[in-house]
């Protein structure tokens, strides 16, 4: 994974939780986020596709993003929440443990992902270190690791036909 | 502006697309021997509005061809020329040639070359002419039909001007006498319905447009014009007297009242002066009243002008004629013979009219509905039991369901547009290969998304000019085979489940499959070893960059028209299925999707999750009692139905759901497939309803044993079984299954 160091375009992306992890997504590939609904079991699919739902009217596979990425399963809770995302005019749902904050960054401050021995390192597009807002409103220096996610390597249809 | 014109323009075209297909079903059921006045007169009329649009729009040429086309028509219409398949078949390729000058004035097409074709109807009208010098003197042609239209405007020969030298005659008004011209001449009295104005039919325009064909306005007659205080600025009381050089045809003339409001009053008399004094045979003064069940419509009844011939005798008789059919007229059920009508462009009643609406507007309509129907029963669930028993709520919603129910139709359109074009298609592919095809159409009405339907037309005309250039054999071949001389095609539409299945099958010789693995082998496509079953040298022939034609035809041959089919149809998720017999013919079957239509299903519970069935595959239910279901296997069961073994199936099994209710509890229910009947056990039916479906691979990719998902009334989605695939496969849950 290379770094592009161009200058100061900035882009803005939504950070979110899975287990003790922050993740970021482009804020441009996001439709909506959601409250966690039962979606409708399908059969004959992968453990991590939780079912379909209906995002008015459209049919939208929602995925338990933990388990996507090879973690423990996400546990229900109270803010769990779902990130409607369009991935290459598709859509999709993740099931994410908490929903943070927006964030700018520019591309310039985007570090690359360790290569990792596994099936699919290029899920990780690369890490940035922003700073967290602390309870009291200042802003911790040290700030917080976030894991950009390709969103195209998460595409449904791609992981299939790489499994097939 | 321009957009504005562009708009008009677009309604003229969907117009002109009504009218053609009014046209070509009259010109087909007059090949098919119907030549009653009401078709000719309904394809008349069609070829009229279209003239008549094209030169309000300015399209010259398609103008010109309409207008020689017409001319035929109405002699047609009139009896002179007697519609014989020779006529009809000169109709049928002017029919085509018409086509391409509207898709030339679209703006789709290069102008077509309509020499042949103009040439065709000339020597219609110029034979005619000569039946008629035989026959002569005067007297009306003996008309195919007993409508009046046949009587009124018959003609003797033509001179250059296409109009007809009659008798003169005087109307019995105020009218100054017949002038002491030299030359013949029109008096044309036109008095606009009260009306007039309200219904946008300014008199200045039709005076205008009269005065550019050289009328003069000799008087204008303003009595009854009322005094001041009861005058309506807004309603029109003149009568105008204009006369007209005789030298201008009388349809001319027609043409310019064309547009005029009902219950105007128009008369053209001819003043022809060499005339035997008949002087002033007073010509029936017709008020134009819209028949009853006519009236709605604004469409505009012209009086027939009868032409005065030879003798007296001859024009009061005729006179008689024209009088007691308009008497008659109101009191006749179908409009559409009415004697009143010769010229007016009348809506062909029979054509659907229709609107232009985006295809994604409906989407979007379709999903707000969806939205709605949800939002309604989330409603109902939030009032009290008491509020929710009052009637609002059960109105507002059956309204909804009613809207729903609406919006869904709109999008499925029946299969008949697919197809429409196939027939013009034939005509000419049987001219270029010189064999006679016939076209059989079963399922027309088959209803498919308006989507596939799009997408369907160009594998279609690439499956069809196959059958026509391939499959079938000339007519020498077919008959030293033993065969008609007249090859088949037939071409038909179906629903199963979730699919629709479009055949074109053609009755020929069958795909050669010694040279078409020869070829394939020539092509490099497979290697000179390969063993190939006959279903797999059939598939050969929609490989890329195949083709077995010696020679390539401006038909096919080149090479890509099955591939291009199977690529289609592949895109749209579906496939292409070739059957083929030796020396019998070739089917060629698309299977496609219905990727948004409309299923009739029961929706049933499997592990309490709700799936839909499709009714279609729906035999019967049964409650098994104990007893009723055995085991053939530890894999296997069957349900005995009146002696007969029925396999059973668990969809449950097939799914990997859980499921501990016995047999006994559940329903069967019996479904019919391509592999014979099957029972399903199910847990219960909850209800059977019409459901849209939604492709799962449109967010994600199919999944095998399901046809898609639906969303049901309480916003909740159900997943639709795919009955062929869940009874192809084997009872037990293989995880590896999944997205084959």
């Amino acid at each position: 994974m290379t770094t592009k160091t161009e200058t100061a375009s900035d882009c803005k992306i939504v950070t979110f939780t899975l287990g003790k992890q922050t993740f970021g997504i482009d804020m441009g590939a996001l439709i909506e986020i959601r409250e966690w609904d039962e979606p409708t079991p399908l059969p004959n699919v992968p453990t991590f596709i939780k079912g379909v739902s209906n995002l008015r009217g459209n049919v939208i596979p929602v995925v338990g993003l933990a388990e996507r990425l090879g973690w423990e399963p996400s546990v229900l809770h109270a803010r769990s929440c779902i990130l409607v995302v369009s991935i290459s005019g598709k859509q999709a749902g993740f099931l994410v443990d908490e929903v943070n904050d927006i964030v700018g960054i520019t591309r310039g401050e985007i570090q690359p992902a360790p290569e990792v021995e596994t099936i699919e390192s290029s899920v990780i597009d690369g890490l940035v270190r922003i700073s967290t807002r602390a309870k009291d409103g200042t802003r911790d220096e040290n700030g917080t690791m976030v894991l950009l996610l390709d969103l195209e390597a998460l595409s449904l249809t791609k992981h299939l036909d790489m499994a097939a | 502006m321009s957009d504005e014109l562009d708009e008009i323009q677009a309604i003229f075209f969907e117009e002109c697309t009504e009218g053609l297909t009014t046209a070509e079903q009259g010109l087909s059921a007059m090949q098919a021997g119907d030549v009653s006045a009401e078709t000719i007169a309904g394809v008349f009329r069609a070829v009229h509005s279209i003239k008549g649009g094209a030169g309000a729009f300015g399209h010259a040429d398609l103008t010109a061809f309409a207008h020689k086309f017409e001319n035929v028509l109405d002699e047609v219409r009139a009896g002179k020329i007697a519609p014989t398949p020779g006529v009809v078949k000169v109709m049928l390729s002017s029919f085509d040639v018409l086509s391409d000058h509207v898709e030339t004035a679209k703006g789709l097409a290069p102008r077509p070359n309509d020499a042949a074709a103009l040439a065709a109807l000339e020597k219609v009208l110029a034979d005619k002419g000569a039946d008629d010098g035989a026959a002569v003197p005067a007297a009306p042609a003996p008309a195919p039909a007993p409508a009046p239209v046949a009587a009124a405007p018959a003609a003797p020969a033509e001179d250059e001007f296409g109009f007809t030298p009659v008798a003169f005659s005087l109307d019995d008004f105020d009218t100054p006498a017949a002038p002491a011209a030299s030359t013949a001449s029109w008096t044309i009295r036109f008095k606009p319905s009260r009306a007039a104005l309200a219904n946008a039919g300014e008199p200045l325009l039709i005076i205008r447009e009269l005065e550019t064909l050289g009328a003069t306005i000799e008087a204008v007659d303003v009595s009854d014009v009322p005094g001041l205080r009861d005058l309506d600025p807004e309603d029109a009381y003149f009568t105008w007297t204009l006369s007209m050089p005789g030298d201008v045809p009388q349809s001319d003339i027609n043409d310019c009242f064309d547009f005029v409001a009902p219950d105007s009053l128009i008369e053209v008399t001819r003043n022809e002066v060499e005339a035997p004094a008949p002087a002033f045979i007073p010509v029936p003064v017709i008020e134009v009243t819209p028949a009853p069940e006519a009236a709605a419509a604004p469409e505009i009844d012209l009086i027939p002008f009868v032409p005065v011939t030879a003798t007296i005798e001859d024009l009061t008789a005729q006179v008689q004629q024209v009088v007691a059919d308009l008497a008659a007229a109101p009191m006749t059920p179908t409009p559409a013979p009415a004697p009143t009508e010769t010229a007016a462009p009348k809506p062909a009643s029979e054509a659907s009219q229709t609107i232009r609406v985006d295809l994604s507007k409906l989407d979007l309509l379709l999903n707000l509905v969806g939205e709605l129907v949800i939002r309604n029963s989330i409603l109902a669930d939030r009032l009290s039991p008491a509020d929710r028993q009052r009637v609002e709520l059960p109105e507002l919603a059956r309204l909804t369901r009613q809207i729903q129910d609406n919006v869904m139709s709109l999008r499925a359109q029946p299969i008949k547009q697919a197809f429409s074009r196939v027939p013009r298609m034939l005509r000419d592919l049987s001219v270029e290969t010189g064999k006679t095809i016939e076209l059989e159409t079963v399922g027309e009405t088959t209803e498919v998304d308006k989507g596939v339907i799009e997408k369907i037309g160009d594998p279609l005309t690439h499956m069809i000019r196959n059958a026509a250039d391939h499959g079938l054999e000339s007519t020498e071949e077919r008959i030293a085979a033993g065969k008609s001389p007249a090859g088949t095609i037939k071409l038909s539409a179906e629903q199963k489940g979730a699919r629709i299945f479009v055949r074109v099958q053609d009755n020929g010789r069958g795909i050669n499959r010694e040279r078409v693995k020869a070829k394939a082998i020539e092509k490099g496509i497979i290697s000179a070893d390969a063993v190939l079953s006959n279903e797999e040298i059939d598939q050969l022939i929609c490989a890329p960059g195949f083709s077995t034609a010696e020679t390539i035809s401006n038909i096919s041959g080149r090479g890509v028209g099955m591939d291009v089919v199977r690529s289609n149809v592949e895109a749209l998720g579906g496939r292409v299925e070739i059957h083929s017999v030796p020396g019998e013919g070739t089917t060629f079957t698309m299977i496609l999707p219905l990727t948004l239509a409309i299923l009739d299903g029961m929706i049933v519970r499997l592990a309490n999750q709700r799936f839909v069935l499709p009714l279609a595959h729906v035999l019967e239910t049964v409650q098994p009692e104990a007893g009723q279901v055995k085991r053939t296997s530890p894999d296997s069961e069957v349900i005995d139905m009146r002696g007969e073994y029925v396999p059973v199936k668990r969809a449950t099994e097939i799914f990997g759901l859980n499921d501990d209710r016995k047999v006994e509890d559940s329903l069967v229910v019996i479904v019919e497939s391509e592999h014979g009947k099957v029972g399903l056990v199910v847990d219960t039916i909850d209800d059977r309803r019409e459901v849209v479906i939604k492709s799962l691979d449109q967010n994600l990719h199919p999944i095998r044993g399901l046809g898609g998902a639906t969303i049901l009334g309480d916003g909740s989605i159900a997943l639709i079984l795919d009955i062929e695939a869940l009874v192809a496969s084997t009872n037990r849950y293989t995880p590896k299954g999944l997205a084959a």
